[in-house]
């Protein structure tokens, strides 16, 4: 490996483009290199979050036309069960602890269908926003004290979230530092108790909760 | 084996069929760059193999931007633009975050730095990765994360202030610190890596999935299987130096002062703790 720092091999990794060589020449590399382990963290956050589209480049080995109308059937299959499990709550119900939290289920708003690819929606997203038509969990929607949080990926997100606005961002860690914050910032304890996972802007600053 | 002249037939051939010619630079000479570019690569392929696998559209018009076509860059500049510009704001505040993507806006262009793509990955990707570098690095120049009130910078743990330290207490995290890193070092660089991801990176093994490929019940399978070792090669190391037990000896210590705040994993957490939240 010629610069093992080299920022075309981290991202040839993500892409999975690596040969078993490299790759293996990479993970040794990796193991010892804080600077780009932690490099490659924010890389796989942020395709993760959709920021950065992965291509779907099969990798080596793979036999991408050999899988294909399998992969087509798992796909309907799991949209079928997804279709199924997915039911929004009756119009007014609210589980007891929903309602001692001050948390309000209702149900999910009444989405327009997905843009047709021609719009401009549809076409490649801005990496740099969150689409909420294209990565809301239909369904997932909840009200808590006046503000509007969607699922995406398992995360709560404030409905006036858009990282395009350059609000700073606190990270909150741990139930320490959730703990901590919260003790300062009470006004905050109703979006904290969404889940693990929460990002709300409250008074000029984004706060995102993690485990 | 295949001649010079029919390797860059070949390389002419997809160089028609995946790239749009658009710019001063002509396919020839383009073709002539991936070459060199399959010749300086592994010896285990041909050149033309691999220029199979590089995202060529991206390469041609990184490669003209390199050669100073300004309507290159034009057209890179409305591609990835706010993309560059909205990845640094992932990592730092303003005017951190103008200030860093201009920095890699400016080397790409001015510096020329955009040579130094080779199609490896997509553009965009590549991108990211440089974009990310450069925001660690003004991280560390600069310190310029928010921070919570009262907290230091940074993803790790600080020191509390507070009681003064205990002595013993601080000698036996030091020994323990010392084990962990030796049982580290005994893991294959996978595992090491695994563990590394996970509890010093903090990413979901959907995350981790991205970042070093497999599926998520296979990465959750090794790692349970890495931590098991390091446990007990902590346990071992602990018995044979000081007669007792690693659970023993970590109970006095607060395992969030350890340096390498692996704390997680010796506080008795599994690895099945972190999968994507779902509500």
């Amino acid at each position: 490996m010629s610069n093992p720092h080299d920022p075309g091999l981290l991202a040839a990794s993500l892409e999975g483009r690596l040969d078993a060589r490299e790759r293996e020449a990479l993970t040794a590399h990796l193991a010892e290199c804080a600077e780009c382990r932690q490099a490659l963290a924010l890389l796989a956050r942020a395709a993760h979050a959709g920021l950065i589209p992965l291509p779907t480049a099969a990798r080596p080995g793979f036999a991408l036309r050999r899988w294909l109308p399998l992969a087509a059937v798992l796909v309907m299959a799991l949209a079928a069960v997804t279709r199924l499990n997915w039911s929004p709550a009756p119009i007014g119900e609210t589980r007891p602890s929903d309602a001692a939290s001050g948390v309000s289920v209702s149900p999910p708003p009444i989405e327009a269908a997905p843009p047709p690819a021609s719009s401009p929606r549809g076409a490649e997203p801005r990496a740099d926003t969150l689409d909420p038509a294209v990565l809301v969990t239909r369904g997932a929607a909840r009200r808590v004290a006046g503000k509007t949080f969607r699922l995406v990926a398992g995360e709560w997100i404030d409905a006036r979230f858009d990282p395009a606005t350059g609000l700073p961002i606190t990270d909150v860690k741990g139930p320490d530092q959730r703990s901590s914050l919260l003790s300062r910032v009470p006004a905050l304890a109703p979006y904290a108790a969404l889940g693990e996972r929460v990002v709300v802007v409250f008074e000029g600053t984004v706060y995102r909760f993690r485990p | 084996m295949q001649t010079r002249p029919e390797q860059r037939d070949r390389v002419l051939a997809l160089v028609a069929s995946q790239v749009r010619v658009r710019f001063a630079l002509d396919a020839s000479t383009f073709a002539e760059r991936l070459l060199e570019l399959g010749r300086a690569a592994s010896p285990d392929r041909t050149p033309e193999e691999h220029v199979r696998r590089l995202s060529l559209d991206d390469l041609y018009l990184a490669s003209a931007c390199a050669q100073g076509e300004e309507s290159a860059w034009e057209e890179c500049l409305a591609r990835h633009g706010d993309f560059v510009r909205g990845f640094a704001r992932r990592f730092l505040r303003e005017p951190a975050a103008s200030d860093v993507a201009d920095q890699v806006i400016a080397d790409l262009w001015e510096r020329r730095k955009m040579a130094r793509y080779e199609g490896r990955s997509a553009l965009r990707t590549w991108l990211g990765a440089i974009v990310a570098h450069a925001a660690m690095n003004a991280v560390k120049a600069d310190r310029r994360w928010l921070p919570l009130e009262g907290e230091g910078p940074g993803p790790r743990r600080q020191e509390r202030s507070g009681s003064p330290p205990d002595v013993a207490a601080t000698e036996d995290r030091s020994l323990f610190e010392g084990l962990v890193r030796k049982a580290m070092e005994g893991l294959s660089a996978d595992d090491k890596l695994l563990i590394l991801l996970h509890y010093e990176q903090d990413l979901t093994l959907d995350e981790m999935a991205i970042a070093v490929g497999g599926s998520k019940a296979g990465l959750s399978r090794r790692l349970k299987r890495a931590r098991e070792q390091l446990l007990a090669s902590i346990d071992s190391m602990a018995r044979s130096r000081t007669g007792l037990s690693a659970e023993t000896l970590r109970a006095g210590i607060d395992l969030r002062r350890l340096q390498l705040d692996l704390g997680t994993i010796l506080g008795g957490a599994t690895a099945e703790r972190k999968h994507d939240g779902t509500v």
